[in-house]
Parts: C-alpha cells; structure tokens; sequence
C-alpha cells in the first residue's frame, strides 16, 4: 500500500519538474512547479516527516509560489520568448552528472541499510516529530537559529537600501 | 533522550567578537535613523572605533591563546579563526576609511551603507569560526547578503544594478550547489560536524558531496572556471566596495576551504589534490593573460585578483601546514597591496570620475606620492623584492617544491612573467606619458591614511616577515598533525 503511494508521489513529482522546465508558457511553469511541490510534501508524510511536510506545503506552495506569480503577472511575459540554444550541451552534462551520482549511491552504504529501520528509529521517539524539531532548534541549534535572525535584519534594511525611494538633498 | 541546553555552561566569551560588533553594527543604524541630523561622517568613525577597539580584543585573545567550542561544537575559537576574523577586520577598517569620501559624494543611505559593511564583516568573523556544514553554509549566506545590497548601491547608476543581479544570481546559484553537496556528504557519512567527518572513510557519495563544495567555495573565491562574474561585479560596484569584495570574502572563505581541506578531509587528499592544481593553473594563466588586453583599472584588477587565488591555491594544494602558513601571509600581503592599489584608484575616480588605465597617463606629475604608492603596490602585487608579495610568492612556491609539485610551481613563475608586463604596462602610463590635464590632485585624510597604512604593511611584510611567518605558523597549529606526512 505504502510503496503504490510512493511510486505515485515520486513518479508525479518527476513528471511535473520535467514539465515545469518543459513547457513554454511562465504560468503553466509555474503550476507544474506547484504539483512538484505539492507531490514532494507527500513523500515527506511517507516518512513520517508530517511537520516538514507542512512546512513545504505552507512556505512553498503558500508563500513562494504566489511570490512567483506575481511577479510574472507584473512583469508580463510573452510566451513566444526565443531562448538560448543549449540544450544538448545541457543534456549532456546533466546525463554525466547523474550517472556519477547513481553510481555513487549504488556504492555508498545507503543501499545496503534498510530504510524501514531507519524510520522505525524516528517514529519510535517518545515524544513527537514536530516536538523533537522544535526542542533541537532552540537547545541544539540555538547558534544558527539565532543568527537567521541578525540575517533577516540586514535583509530589512537591505530591501530599503534597494526600494525606498531616494531622499531629495 | 530529550536535547537540553545549559546557558551556565556555555563559556560566552568566546564569542564576544561577534556580539560586540552585533552591537555596534545594531548601535550604528539606530543611530541613523533615531538622530537624522547626526553627521554620517561620524557614523563612519564611531564604526572605526568600534572595529578597531574589537581587533585588539582578537588581538588580546591571540596573545592569550584563548580557544574552545560553543554550541555542541558548532562554533569554534581558535588562532586560525582569530587569525582570520583579525584579516577581516583590518580590511574593514580600510574599506571604511576609503568609503567616507566616495559615499559623502552619493548623498543617499549613508547610514545603512556603513550598516552593511559592518553586518558584512560580522557574517564573514562568524565564517571564520564555522565549525560543521551548517553553520559554514549559513555564515556564506550571511555575509554575501550585505554585499548583495552594496553591490548595488548606486542606484542611479546603471551598470552598479547589472553587477547586483549578476551577483545575486550566481551567489545563490552557488549557495544551491554548496547545499546540494551538504546533503550529499550528510547523506553518505550521516554527519555534518567537522570533527566527526575527521574519522569516517572516504565513500564516493562523499567524494562527490566534497567536489559541489569545492564548486561552490570555488566560485566565492573566484577561481577560473567559476570567475565569470568577477570582472562585471567589479566594474559595475562602487570602488570602496569592490576593494572589500576582493579581499575580505575571500580570505573568510579560505579560512572555511582550509578548515574543511588540510583538517576535515586531508584523508582525502589523494581525491582533491589534481582538482586543486587544475583550478590553480587555470586561474594563474587565464587571469593573467586577459589582464592584458583590459582597458579599464578596475578590470585589471580583477583579473590580476583572479590570478593572485590561482597563486594562493598553490599552496592548497601542497595541502602541508607549511603551505597553510603560506597562504595566510600570502593573504596578508595580497590585503595591503590590493587595497593600497583600489585606494589610490579611488582617489583619481573621486576627482574624475573615470577608472580607465589612460585616465592614470602622466600621474606623476600631477601627484608624485600617488604614483609612487601605485608602483609600490603593482611591483608587491607581481611580486618584486623587497615587497611583501615577493616573500610571499617565494614561501608559497617552496611549499609547492616539498611536495615536489614541481610543474605548479614552473606555471607559476612563468605567469610572474607574463603578470610583470600588464603591470608595467600601468607603471609606463604613469611614468612616461604625458597628462592631459596636469591639475593636482587633493588628497583627503582618511584615504591617505589608507595609502600610508597599505605602503607600511607592504614594506613591513617584504623588510621582517620574520614576525608575520611567525604569526601565521602559530595560527595554523591545528595543521601540525601534516607536517608528518
């Protein structure tokens, strides 16, 4: 039951990026680009990952995307766009590179571990997955959580620096 | 077991550099926006004193041999962070000291434009205390923010917004390839922590994690063939900025590429060695042979910079503590002779607002002290005695010779060559021919006390780099375990 589910997630999510780099009109891209989204939040609760699969759903699917939309709104497209011609250099690299990759899996212990244990251990811990996240970031990773928080500031003063309009004098 | 966090534990001082300029660079912008009428030129010399008084703390800490880990060893302190965070610091000094005139002269954001040479400098002191993927990975993004938004700074000016969104694209391009092969180390060893990826053994889904690093590491440092948005970026940026660009990120990200290659994986060095020598050769010849046929200073320099890492990764790819010590004196070097050069670029463009190579045509008369101290800083950075860049090249190279890389090091001394000629080339412009308009040229106080303070470094390095090679051999103690190999 489990493994048909994850075929159709990952199957699903394979083709709607092929699609969203695929076709031609910036909307349609950006749709497909939703449904990978949307299909990647599904492997994530396979794993028992629910509150990362929330996350995905709220910040990706909620926030960027509508970011996205927008801007393509805004910006007015055409769809009949001339683009450069790689693709076979392209192509090419991205079939070197994967290959390298497959083999580095097939190699690596990954293969040889099996995954249910792995999940097993997660969901064996005594209190809940969202819980767990939320203890590490404010006990183990309080350093790096701490820091997004100076970044974000000088994002804000940033965004003003680029937009606010100059002052006269 | 559930995570428990003791803050009594956790010894804060360690991390005091950073809190201190968290604080100023916070005290700097409130004050910018509390008290308009406060002047911005004392902005500048309150983030002056504040910078200067968080160097001696590093310096005292140095002296002091403080070190240790914070945040279940996310954060470390030790001589070669405050070897680093003290580089980065010293080149914020100059930097700010070169900005006051050119931004006096843009009139707009003046506040915020010290703000982010100081949030800049915090995010790159927190990169040379990375200590596991995550926290390298955040700090990267950390201090490429701010530059994201001073590239950008002349807004009036249309290539300044070119080069911000070239910038921008590639940087979190680049980001995207670092944390792609983060996931792919994790994934393959099961941790991200330094310390621990010490020990593992080399698996190929860890070979191939470590190369997207270098990838990434390799376009933030700019070494061909990742440099393509280096000469864009920097013509297009305003000077003051460019001259930080091309030092102080760079030094923060070898700080992070020597951490990570001579201590976390110098198990591997049989993996990574012929990547280091591929980048360093092709970074010495490209960058200096298309620096011949460049028109404009600050593209010179740019691809001069280009070289001068493809020097630099000579001594990486020794991958021996000797050829860390080398680095980091090569460093310091390449620090006062490249701001001392885009200092004196500064002052011309300030009065003329031109940074053509044929503008500079008959300096000498029109300012004798700034033809001298270009000349100076040309001859260290092609590497003349008695200079610093000389030293540091030769201590680079014989670092290269103990490993018995002896066609690096015949590379590089045949780029000294062709490196010597675009120099002179600039050094004959400002010596033989005539000026078009032989008016003085005024020199303001700040800039030169940047010039004086790059022409010392330069000479100091190059007459008793006794003191500095000590310096940099006891920063590098952790490497000491390679000198056995």
């Amino acid at each position: 039951m489990i493994q048909s589910f994850f075929f159709y997630f990952a199957g699903a999510t394979i083709i709607s990026s092929i699609l969203t780099v695929g076709l031609r009109s910036p909307v349609y891209c950006t749709l497909a680009l939703l449904s990978t989204l949307l299909h990647v939040a599904g492997l994530f609760i396979l794993l028992h990952a629910e509150f990362v699969a929330a996350i995905q759903i709220i910040v990706y699917a909620g926030a960027v995307l509508v970011l996205y939309l927008f801007v393509l709104m805004l910006l007015n497209l055409k769809t009949t766009e001339t683009f450069l011609k790689q693709t076979w250099i392209a192509l090419f690299f991205g079939v070197v590179i994967f290959v390298e990759i497959l083999i580095g899996l097939f190699k690596s212990s990954i293969m040889t571990t099996n995954p249910l244990e792995a999940t097993e251990a997660v969901t064996a811990a005594p209190i809940g997955n969202t819980e767990t996240i939320g203890l590490s970031l404010f006990t183990e990773y309080l350093l790096p959580f701490e820091v997004v928080g100076i970044i974000l500031l000088g994002a804000a003063v940033g965004a003003m620096v680029l937009a606010k309009k100059i002052p006269a004098g | 077991m559930a995570p428990a966090l003791n803050l009594a534990d956790i010894d804060l001082s360690l991390m005091a550099p950073e809190l201190w300029m968290t604080l100023l660079s916070c005290i700097v912008i409130s004050i910018d926006f509390l008290f308009p009428k406060f002047g911005k030129d004392k902005l500048a010399y309150l983030s002056l004193a504040g910078t200067s008084l968080i160097c001696l703390q590093l310096i005292g800490f140095f002296a002091s041999g403080k070190s240790g880990t914070l945040f279940s060893g996310m954060f470390v302190l030790d001589p070669l962070a405050i070897f680093f965070k003290i580089f980065v610091l010293i080149a914020t000094l100059l930097i700010v000291l070169s900005s006051i005139d050119y931004i006096n002269k843009a009139k707009y954001f003046r506040g915020e434009y010290y703000f982010l040479i100081l949030f800049s400098a915090l995010g790159m002191m927190f990169m040379s205390s990375a200590n596991d993927f995550l926290s390298l990975y955040l700090s990267l993004e950390f201090s490429t923010f701010g530059f994201y938004v001073l590239v950008t700074y002349l807004r009036n000016d249309l290539r300044s917004s070119e080069a911000g969104i070239k910038f921008f694209i590639l940087g979190v391009l680049t980001s995207s390839i670092i944390i792609y092969g983060i996931s792919l180390v994790y994934g393959a060893t099961g941790t991200i922590r330094f310390s621990e990826l010490m020990n593992i053994t080399p698996s190929l889904g860890a070979i191939i994690g470590l190369l997207f690093i270098f990838i990434g590491l390799g376009y933030k440092i700019g070494a061909v063939p990742f440099h393509a948005w280096i000469p864009d970026v920097y013509e297009g940026a305003p000077t003051p900025v460019t001259s930080f660009l091309s030092i102080a990120p760079k030094g923060a990200a070898f700080a992070i590429t020597l951490r990570v290659i001579l201590s976390t994986f110098s198990g591997m060095r049989s993996d990574w060695v012929w990547f280091m020598v591929g980048l360093a050769v092709l970074s010495m010849t490209y960058g200096n042979i298309v620096a011949i046929a460049q028109k404009n200073m600050k593209r010179l320099l740019a691809y001069s910079g280009i070289a001068q890492i493809g020097n630099i990764l000579v001594g990486l790819a020794a991958g021996t503590k000797m050829g860390g010590d080398a680095i980091l004196f090569y460093l310091l070097a390449y620090l006062f002779a490249n701001v001392g050069a885009f200092a004196v670029v500064i002052i011309f463009s300030n009065l003329t607002d031109k940074d053509d190579i044929d503008d500079l045509a008959g300096l000498n008369r029109r300012s004798p002290f700034l033809a001298f101290s270009l000349l100076v800083f040309l001859l260290s950075l092609a590497g003349v005695p008695p200079l610093g860049g000389f030293i540091a090249k030769l201590y680079i190279f014989a670092a290269a010779i103990n490993q018995n890389l002896i066609f690096l090091v015949i590379v590089g001394l045949l780029n000294i060559v062709i490196s010597m000629y675009y120099y002179l080339v600039v050094v004959k412009k400002i010596y033989i021919a005539e000026p078009t308009d032989s008016s003085k040229i005024p020199i303001s106080l700040p800039l030169r006390a940047v010039v004086y303070i790059s022409l010392i470094g330069v000479f100091a390095l190059g007459v008793f780099p006794k003191t500095f090679m000590d310096w940099s051999m006891a920063a590098t103690e952790i490497f000491s375990n390679l000198a056995l190999k």
